[in-house]
């Protein structure tokens, strides 16, 4: 098993495994905080539609997968604040719209009709070195801007018009920070998949509020649960031959399983 | 006559085609205390909004320069997946938690999550919290009545200190006539529009009490207010 170490392909997989993990569990915990996962869930699912768009305009998918991204999520935010459905109706209208359309446009190009499965759900030997630089200098952007809006980040959790009367500009920092996360998930693709990228991000989170005392605590927990999901799912990937995606993210639900197990014994003693 | 410190004129807001709030107008003075009050769906959270720009409104609003605002809104839910303590919402503002809470009996709760507080127990540390960075103006939308902060002390005596001892300016919404009596400066009825503004005693006559409760509810007002 250790053999597959050697091989660069899968040292490469491991970097950007790593790399996306952090990224995701960092934003991951404002998600959860701030009640986002299906909304997460929603730009994730509308990035299919972008890899679709892009492959038949002939540019590179990150770019298709980050501006759909991006729309789907300003779309959401603006019939949620105009709208008069429900945010979850709005988002899973949105969610199934963009998921089938992404699936129907890949299947109907020649050629890429096998490469469907991989974006749904991973492929990590298609990670490039290219991708390799792109998601460093992605985890670096990702760090500094939530090490300069921490603060904000977390008073809009809170309470956006305590925030607000308190000077954070809220659509700045709502607006950064779904770039963040369209970015985070364009370039985790090729790692989990479309469907799955969701609970990379909500997995550490959700898992870390078990047993951390304090919201800090929770952020590096996050970190951590992150990492160690990402490397056990890739490893027993590697070693059983199972698709990444889904043994990532299964690996991230034992994490859950074993913290929530632990949550309720703890509270029950 | 004291610095004003926040000047609305001819509020109005509608939402759709419903006209929530119309033409409402109201001066506050430093140091002193303004009391909001009107039935339920009388707009009086909408009008606290406006006041803070919250949300959008046609008239004006004008702030003195350099005014600091402290705000505690009607409900706050803290969602148990959010484990943030006590000390470190005080980080949030870079302030010193026991420089605060201890303002309002509540040092003991330092360490506690927030989302394991008590109603009470979050609404006198969201009122700490709006103190803390020595704002000018407290904006609170209802800080209900009753709730013991400590001490034997409720809400509303601490915000008498607050008025008294350091001269800050509140504006607070409610419910409770008798409150208003004790502890306003000011008070401003509203109704979808301006019912009555002036001091309490001068202004809150068993005409405007009756044109905002109804009939019933001048009965409810016989305490002594002396």
């Amino acid at each position: 098993m250790l053999e597959i170490l050697s091989y660069p392909f899968f040292q490469r997989a491991i970097i950007v495994g790593v790399v996306m993990a952090i990224a995701a569990a960092l934003l991951g915990v404002f998600v959860v905080i701030r009640r986002m996962s299906f909304f997460t869930d929603a730009i994730a699912h509308a990035s299919l539609t972008g890899v679709a768009l892009a492959l038949l305009v002939g540019v590179h998918p990150f770019v298709g997968a980050l501006a759909i991204s991006i729309l789907v999520g300003m779309l959401v935010a603006r019939l949620q604040r105009h709208g008069k459905q429900e945010t979850d109706t709005i988002i899973g209208v949105l969610f199934s719209i963009s998921l089938a359309l992404g699936v129907l446009l890949i299947s109907v190009m020649r050629g890429y009709r096998g490469n469907l499965f991989n974006y749904l759900f991973g492929d990590i030997i298609a990670v490039s070195q290219s991708q390799v630089y792109a998601s460093i200098a992605l985890l670096a952007l990702v760090i500094f801007v939530v090490c300069f809006t921490f603060r904000s980040l977390t008073k809009i959790a809170l309470h956006e018009d305590m925030a607000r009367v308190d000077g954070v500009r809220v659509s700045v920092i709502d607006t950064l920070f779904l770039i963040l996360l369209s970015a985070v998930v364009a370039i985790g693709l090729s790692v989990v998949g479309a469907v799955l990228m969701g609970a990379l991000m909500i997995l550490p989170a959700a898992s870390a509020q078990y047993f951390v005392r304090s919201f800090r605590g929770m952020v590096v927990a996050s970190v951590i649960i992150g990492v160690v999901t990402m490397i056990t799912g890739l490893l027993l990937a590697a070693a059983l031959a199972l698709p990444t995606g889904p043994t990532i993210v299964l690996s991230g639900a034992a994490i859950f399983v074993l913290s929530a197990v632990r949550g309720i014994l703890t509270q029950n003693r | 006559m004291s610095e004003t410190i926040v000047s609305a004129e001819n509020i109005s807001v509608t939402r759709g085609d419903t006209e929530i709030l119309k033409n409402v107008s109201v001066s506050l003075y430093r140091g002193e205390t303004l009391a909001i009050i009107g039935p339920n769906g009388a707009g009086k959270t909408t009008f606290m909004k406006a006041l803070l720009g919250l949300i959008q409104f046609s008239g004006t609003v004008s702030w003195a320069p350099k005014i600091r605002i402290g705000y505690v809104p009607q409900k706050i839910s803290i969602a148990q997946t959010f484990p943030l303590t006590v000390a470190e919402l005080f980080w949030l503002k870079r302030a010193t938690p026991e420089q605060w809470l201890d303002r309002v009996g509540a040092a003991k709760l330092k360490h506690k999550k927030l989302s394991a507080l008590s109603g009470g127990e979050l609404q006198r540390t969201m009122i700490a919290y709006a103190l803390a960075g020595d704002v000018d103006v407290l904006c609170l939308d209802e800080p209900s009545a009753g709730i013991d902060i400590g001490g034997g002390q409720t809400v509303y005596s601490l915000l008498s200190d607050l008025r008294e001892t350091e001269r800050k300016t509140i504006a607070l919404i409610s419910h409770d006539i008798d409150v208003v009596f004790r502890h306003a400066d000011q008070v401003l009825c509203i109704d979808k529009r301006m019912i009555c503004n002036g001091k309490p005693a001068a202004v809150l006559t068993a005409d405007t009490i009756e044109r905002m409760y109804g009939a019933h509810a001048g009965l409810y007002h016989h305490h002594d207010h002396a």
